[in-house]
């Protein structure tokens, strides 16, 4: 491809959905140049990752719908048939990605029979993978993970790479590392690549250009600097002082594998009105301690309990990272209804009670709508719906920020000091320092297994 | 043919006998005797800790509704309800052993091989590369669909869901819906990984696996 034009060149581009037959992307024009770094910005459901697929030339595949307009790939009009080869895909969850049980297999899974053995040694040094060969990628941690996903896509040599919420389920000092590694590699080879991101700081830091979309169009367009947006949350703490114990954590001991204990002598005490951050590195047992406050898991030794003496399960609710791991009513009111039916609610007053909920989390003009066909934000919402609606006084929250976009993340902050200030207490796991920092009232940092 | 190849074919041969053996013996014994064994060559090469908790827990938790069920296969077999209950246990017996020793015997053949392992013996048969890949990625997610399946029921006990609920239809649907959900997203990303990098679904295009 000759060096003067570019890399991606989109004209008019406009993409349908098969299903609801919802306009994703409206007339978009967008150019994009070899070795650009460019960040994808926008919220919810504003046609982001639709826009990636077709800048990657995936669409084809990955979208079920109809593209009209221009869409010219490495200097090939791609707008029907896409261009498979032309970009490696990354997407948030790497473990759905991975297919082989061994390293090095993953990796030469891309390369072609001729270039397996000269491909691969380089590719596995380069990527910092070759001291793992040998391991199951089952045995990576999650950043290890990702970065086996792009050396996977680095092997069929791309022009173009295309991630898509990477750092869902990255700590911070992993996303960190992510971006200098597509930073490294990205200048090395020449490739161009996008990335699709919530985490606005960390992108602006990052990326050469920044495209922010709203509504299937291109709303800003140029330099991080000039891009407005991604102004931090600003101090939402609870005012009042904090009160009596709730939850008492004392002298516990927990380990998943006995030589290794991931808790040891541990004491933690929660107090009415405050709110909690667990900070740490994946692996440092946020999400085991929030399952032992649930009483989903017991210490071996030491105690976690209620002060009110009620079991914890009853006094305690625990919302999850995942949404789609816990939804399956078929309106929102049934799926909200789940917990009060559960406690032996009579079926109206359980009905009552969701539907009270319902509308204090923003979502009571949702209430008939098919769960699944929500937006991810008001999936979130509704999952915490779900467990708010046992009107528990002690909230557990694991990774709440995660892929959530500005609006949501504001909306998610004042439910939070709301709950925090009727009287409960809130303990949550997050890799986002800046939603801590403006909302906890203190932060518990963990450490993990020696 | 490679040593390898070889050793895993040997392999794959001694499962279907093994589970053609299983689905076919008659008697309870025998068929008490093999799944201790099973469970021995379990203990040994240390099946990990969840996947044989959580396969134990849903036997078990499955054993009343399965008892249900052949006590009305009994009721109709006798025509009576008395008899049903003794028909019932003596039917479902052999059935739960012949269920638990097979998933032990697939379970443990996934322990001992590789995935590469296996594509590398199924091609060896000269399988089409289709049906090499579907074989390969059943084989593969096993362990991770039960570790899914676990989540899954720790979200839905958080909100109220017990073992006993967890036996009637909205409970098993509490359940099911998500992992099943999550299953779809799992393989839709996955297809979409290997077509990108040039995984062929036809013997006329694209790269052949590898």
């Amino acid at each position: 491809m000759p060096a003067d034009r570019p890399m991606i060149a989109a004209r008019d581009l406009s993409h349908v959905a098969l299903d609801s037959r919802a306009r994703l992307l409206k007339e978009v024009g967008l150019t994009v140049e070899r070795g650009e770094r460019v960040g994808i910005v926008g919220p919810s459901g504003s046609g982001k990752t639709t826009l990636g697929f077709h800048l990657g030339g995936l669409h084809p595949w990955a979208l079920e719908g109809t593209s009209t307009g221009s869409l010219v790939l490495g200097g090939r009009e791609c707008i029907q048939e896409g261009r498979k080869g032309f970009a490696g895909l990354v997407l948030q969850n790497p473990e759905n990605q991975i297919f082989c049980d061994r390293v090095e297999d993953e990796v030469a899974f891309g390369l072609g029979e001729g270039a397996r053995i000269a491909g691969l040694e380089g590719l596995l040094e380069r990527t910092g993978l070759a001291a793992f060969r040998d391991r199951d990628p089952a045995t990576l941690s999650l950043g290890w993970k990702q970065r086996l996903s792009i050396a996977g896509m680095l092997a069929i040599g791309p022009e173009v790479l295309l991630l898509d919420e990477p750092t869902n389920y990255l700590d911070a000092p992993g996303a960190g590392e992510l971006f200098r590694f597509l930073a490294e590699t990205g200048d090395r080879k020449g490739i161009t690549t996008l990335v699709i991101d919530h985490d606005e700081t960390r992108l602006r830091a990052w990326a050469t250009r920044l495209v922010r979309i709203e509504d299937g169009t291109v709303a800003a367009d140029g330099p991080p600097g000039t891009v407005p947006g991604g102004e931090p949350l600003p101090d939402m703490k609870p005012q009042a002082a904090p009160g009596e114990i709730l939850l008492s954590i004392q002298s516990m001991t927990f380990a998943y594998e006995r030589q290794r204990p991931l808790f040891r002598g541990f004491d933690l005490d929660l107090r009415e009105g405050e709110i909690v951050a667990l900070l740490g590195p994946n692996g440092a047992g946020k999400s085991t301690l929030l399952r032992l406050a649930k009483g989903l898991l017991q210490p071996s030794r030491g105690s976690v309990r209620t002060c009110a003496g009620r079991p914890l399960m009853e006094e305690v609710g625990l919302v999850f990272q995942n949404p789609d791991e816990q939804i399956f009513a078929l309106t929102v009111e049934e799926e909200c209804a789940f917990l009060p039916r559960n406690q032996g609610l009579p079926e109206p007053a359980a009905r009552a009670a969701a539907c009270d909920t319902l509308e204090r989390l923003g979502l009571g003009h949702l209430r008939d709508r098919l769960p699944f066909s929500l937006s991810y934000g008001e999936k979130r919402r509704l999952t915490l719906a779900s467990v708010l609606v046992g009107a528990p006084r002690i909230l557990c929250l694991d990774e709440p920020t995660a892929a959530l976009d500005r609006p949501n993340l504001a909306l998610l902050a004042r439910m939070m000091r709301d709950h925090a200030e009727a009287g409960g207490a809130i303990l949550f796991a997050t890799h986002d320092q800046a939603f801590a920092r403006s909302l906890a009232t203190r932060s518990v940092p963990l450490a993990g297994a020696p | 043919m490679r040593r390898g190849v070889a050793r895993t074919l040997a392999r794959l041969v001694l499962l279907v006998g093994l589970s053609l053996f299983l689905a076919l013996v008659q008697g309870w014994i025998i068929l008490a005797a093999a799944a201790g064994a099973l469970a021995i060559l379990a203990l040994v090469l240390g099946l990990p800790r969840g996947t044989a908790r959580l396969l134990a827990a849903v036997g078990l938790l499955g054993l009343p509704v399965l008892y249900l069920v052949f006590v009305l296969s009994g009721r109709e077999a006798t025509g009576a309800w008395a008899p049903a209950f003794r028909w019932g246990l003596v039917h479902m017996a052999p059935y739960s052993l012949r269920m638990g020793a097979l998933a032990l015997a697939n379970l443990l053949f996934i322990r001992v091989t590789s995935l590469a392992e296996i594509m590398e013996a199924l091609k060896a048969l000269r399988l089409p590369d289709p049906a090499v890949l579907f074989l390969s990625t059943v084989l593969r997610f096993l362990p991770q669909i039960l570790q899914e399946a676990r989540r899954v029921v720790d979200a839905q006990r958080c909100r109220g869901l017990t073992s006993r609920k967890l036996l009637t239809p909205p409970g098993l649907l509490a359940v099911f819906v998500p992992l099943f959900l999550g299953q779809v997203q799992r393989s839709r990303d996955l297809a979409i990984s290997l077509e990108v990098r040039g995984a062929a679904f036809s013997c006329r295009a694209g790269r052949r696996l590898p």
